[in-house]
């Protein structure tokens, strides 16, 4: 029972560790873009703090700076979720009848732009592109 | 004869809930030490020769390994085939192309401070996404700004 009771203390004390420092800008931040979600993991980086939340079957990432600014969001969609503007860019430019691999969502405080992996493209290959989109279906690779 | 019993059925208890410690640490665990397929090992170790990898993930839609390079963390990816995908460095912000420094300078981010800074490699692309703070905002909550440039500093906001 000691041993068991240590261990508890023991993972007790590391998940407050992990969760306690952070400034509380970062739950506001996800109290009013993400109502409702909970943080699965934050982590101090060189750079600042990086949390970690799933929200409808998705899984996000948030960045923020040393002082806890909200700097942007990364969210790894499920391929259906991909917006119809998205899709109809990718088609009207060079991406005709390519096969969605994987999608991106980096949400920022004044952008929002879809990175789009790709396979196949006009001229008729199976290349890989990885294409940036705004929501409006504005399209660029390069 | 009572107590032997309630003293057997006590240790019974408590193996059962040491069982299940043990377990639920392994799961914990499991994660971290999950190892990569052969043909992913083989795609990774082929594009990047003599290079060990320090993390290995199965994600929702193929794979991805964390490595170090010349001290810069990177992230390969590749598709459930090991086909590869791309490959992601985080960089410090004094490190991003000269052409892409300046083409800030001129631009109306004049004076702002690269915060952060990833070079995303492609078969067909080299993008730098850079992450722009106003040193000089005061409110805590605007003065950031995400640009992807090419190698030649020709930059897009979004």
């Amino acid at each position: 029972m000691k041993k068991i009771g240590f261990l508890a203390v023991l993972l007790a004390c590391l998940a407050t560790t992990a969760i306690a420092q952070f400034p509380n800008s970062i739950q506001a931040y996800f109290r009013y873009q993400h109502p409702g979600v909970k943080m699965e993991m934050i982590k101090h980086s060189d750079d600042g703090y990086v949390a970690s939340f799933s929200k409808e079957g998705e899984n996000g990432t948030a960045y923020f700076n040393e002082k806890g600014k909200w700097l942007r969001t990364e969210i790894d969609m499920n391929n259906s979720n991909v917006p119809e503007s998205v899709k109809l860019g990718l088609e009207n430019g060079k991406y005709n009848g390519c096969d969605i691999e994987e999608a991106k969502l980096i949400e920022t405080p004044i952008s929002k732009v879809y990175t789009v992996g790709v396979y196949g493209d006009n001229s008729g290959t199976n290349q890989y592109h990885y294409v940036y989109c705004t929501s409006s279906g504005n399209c660029w690779d390069k | 004869m009572v107590l032997i019993l309630h003293q057997k059925l006590k240790r019974k208890k408590k193996m059962k809930k040491m069982s299940f410690i043990a377990v639920l640490l392994v799961c914990l665990t499991a994660n971290i030490f999950a190892q990569a397929p052969d043909y992913i090992e083989s795609s990774f170790h082929y594009k990047y020769p003599q290079i060990s990898k320090e993390r290995f993930e199965h994600l929702k839609v193929g794979y991805a390994i964390t490595f170090k390079d010349y001290g810069e963390r990177r992230k390969a990816y590749f598709d459930e085939s090991g086909n590869w995908l791309r490959t992601e460095t985080y960089m410090d912000g004094q490190y991003v192309p000269a052409a892409i420094k300046a083409s800030i300078s001129n631009s109306k981010y004049n004076g702002w401070d690269i915060e952060d800074a990833r070079l995303i490699e492609t078969p067909t692309s080299k993008i730098y996404t850079v992450g722009l703070d106003d040193k000089y905002d005061i409110t805590g909550v605007g003065g950031y700004h995400y640009l992807y440039c090419t190698s030649s500093g020709n930059c897009n906001d979004k």
